[in-house]
């Protein structure tokens, strides 16, 4: 069965955004609601690298092991998922998650922050049918029901960034960095995936 | 006794005006990071 | 020709593959951002490269810059989240577990030893006004919220070892929907009470020499004694200086999380989550022992908060200065209105 990742190749990375607007489109993201971000490193400096961000459905995701009601879950293809529905709009995952994937629509905690939204790799939620309208409104596009990567990846102006099995994609990436002969690393991979990957 | 009613009372009167002066500063996401190039208009 | 091809790609894969991990194993000694690298094979145009590592080994999260209007999103990894992660579902539990549920093991076996401690001589006739109506009133109202925030605040840490294998997902969702609104709301009349408190009885739980002593005979719970005390006993100034300070500890530390980084970063509010939570299973611990003696543990106890009203030889065993005082202060003649 497919692991599911994502790879940031931070040497190709332009800092187009073309990731975030994808996202965004595709998902009917509202305003506020970042699920994927770039962030640059260096900026202006030698040895700038930009990063596109979002969550790394992680091995033992962190968010799931601290919230309160349990509201998230793992699919087969080990996307980290949640339900709207269970959540309370805590924060928790928000402390717990190393590259900030969770989103509030509320900035303020009292009472709630409102259901969280993130990354879903594009494979929607568990209420509804995939792909039915129900399961857009709530967690927007669920291209992998179709057999699609995130559109993020697909719409990557640079192919840096990569979405796919993860031995594949690390293949990819090994091959790119020994063909050019630099790269700086799987940002991200270590924390969430205990592994880095060694050219 | 009647204390601790009365008590109970006024918590749930407390509660509830902290309730509503807070929801006065409350800021939706949508609110709180438009800037003056982007925002979107007030939801109806 | 082929060979040839092949052994030379080999070695040239060897050298890169070699440089890449001396590069990349270089001590953090070095200059974080800024490194060179001989380049192996043609073209390279960054001769200087930056490691998720290196940056890690100087600094406790890696930022950058974001052209989002949330600045907030500038970190990239925050890996001190997975400590955080660590201290919520192994740490706490535990602590939750030793001082909630060992505090009551221990309540229930002093209990089933000592059982309730009577009134010598059995309740007489006469009584005596310990607390008046605005006491009673502000005690109820620091105590009631203080119930709802501790209950809805155990159900956020341990609610769903407890109470979600109990309810199913959706009741206890629904549930805690309900229950973290309220501890967020009942904090504002729990604030109120601990500062009523605070102004109304600070004088009487000024510490002296008669708490030392009290403290010394242990109170008297296992020799029987009656230790004199004042209006506030030694354990009872303990408990009023632990929900004033651990009182005011939790309102800064929950004022904050109600208002998410608007004092500190991410690292700021891991830390001051982990302190709300510490000091709240500490408090309860203490609470747990000042509900049981007010209302299990001794007899005409809870009268003092129930009507005011308590039985006079119970207030001449234990707080017999405080009797003395209020009985004097009765026999005064009372001041006329030219003084």
């Amino acid at each position: 069965m497919a692991r599911m990742k994502f790879l940031c190749d931070a040497d190709r990375c332009i800092e187009c955004n073309a990731c975030v607007t994808a996202c965004k489109n595709a998902n009917e993201v509202p305003w506020g609601i970042n699920r994927r971000r770039v962030v640059t490193i260096n900026d202006g400096k030698p040895g700038e690298r930009s990063v596109s961000m979002a969550c790394m459905h992680c091995n033992d995701a962190p968010c799931a092991a601290v919230c309160p009601v349990e509201c998230f879950y793992t699919t087969a293809d080990h996307v980290v998922l949640h339900s709207k529905d269970l959540c309370i709009g805590c924060g928790y995952c928000f402390y717990a998650c190393p590259f900030g994937a969770p989103q509030y629509p509320k900035t303020t905690n009292f009472g709630s922050r409102g259901k969280m939204d993130k990354c879903t790799y594009c494979s929607g939620g568990p209420d509804g049918a995939d792909g039915s309208a129900a399961e857009f409104a709530k967690y927007g596009s669920n291209r992998m029901a179709e057999g699609k990567l995130p559109l993020c990846a697909e719409m990557c102006s640079t192919k840096s960034l990569l979405a796919g099995d993860g031995e594949i994609i690390a293949q990819i990436y090994r091959e790119r960095v020994l063909k050019r002969g630099y790269g700086s690393g799987s940002w991200g991979w270590q924390t969430a995936y205990q592994e880095a990957i060694n050219v | 006794m009647r204390m601790f009613l009365v008590a109970i009372v006024v918590i749930a009167g407390v509660a509830t005006g902290a309730s509503m002066v807070l929801d006065h500063f409350q800021r939706p996401a949508s609110v709180a990071f438009a800037t003056d190039g982007a925002r979107i208009d007030p939801p109806e | 020709m082929f060979k040839f091809q092949i052994v030379k790609r080999l070695l040239l894969a060897a050298a890169l593959s070699f440089s890449v991990h001396a590069v990349m194993a270089q001590p953090a000694a070095a200059p974080a951002s800024v490194r060179q690298e001989a380049p192996v094979s043609g073209f390279n145009p960054d001769a200087v490269e930056v490691h998720q590592d290196d940056l890690l080994a100087n600094q406790r999260l890696i930022t950058g810059r974001i052209t989002l209007p949330d600045t907030r999103a500038r970190t990239l990894i925050q890996p001190d989240g997975r400590m955080w992660r660590d201290y919520q579902r192994s740490v706490v539990p535990w602590i939750a577990a030793v001082l909630v549920l060992g505090t009551l093991a221990a309540l229930a076996l002093f209990y089933a030893i000592k059982g309730r401690i009577m009134i010598e001589g059995g309740r007489g006739l006469a009584t005596i006004l310990r607390f008046s109506s605005f006491e009673r009133f502000m005690h109820w109202l620091t105590a009631a919220s203080w119930c709802v925030l501790a209950l809805s605040g155990l159900n956020m840490v341990a609610g769903r070892f407890v109470l979600l294998p109990l309810l199913g997902n959706d009741n206890f969702s629904a549930l805690s929907r309900l229950l973290k609104p309220a501890h967020n709301f009942v904090a504002f009349p729990f604030m109120l009470g601990v500062l009523l408190m605070f102004l109304v009885w600070l004088r009487a739980n000024i510490p002296n020499q008669v708490d030392v002593n009290w403290f010394k005979s242990g109170g008297g719970f296992l020799d029987g004694s009656h230790p004199p005390a004042g209006k506030f006993n030694g354990g009872q100034k303990m408990v009023f200086w632990v929900v004033v300070l651990a009182g005011a500890a939790m309102s800064a530390t929950g004022l904050s999380l109600m208002f998410p980084f608007a004092v500190t970063n991410i690292f700021g509010m891991q830390i001051i989550q982990v302190i709300h939570g510490g000091i709240a299973l500490l408090m309860i611990a203490m609470m747990l022992s000042h509900i049981y003696i007010g209302s299990v543990g001794m007899e005409g106890a809870f009268d003092a908060m129930n009507s005011g009203d308590v039985d006079l030889t119970w207030a001449k065993d234990h707080h017999s200065l405080w009797v003395a005082e209020e009985l004097a202060k009765a026999e005064k003649p009372q001041p006329s209105a030219a003084e």
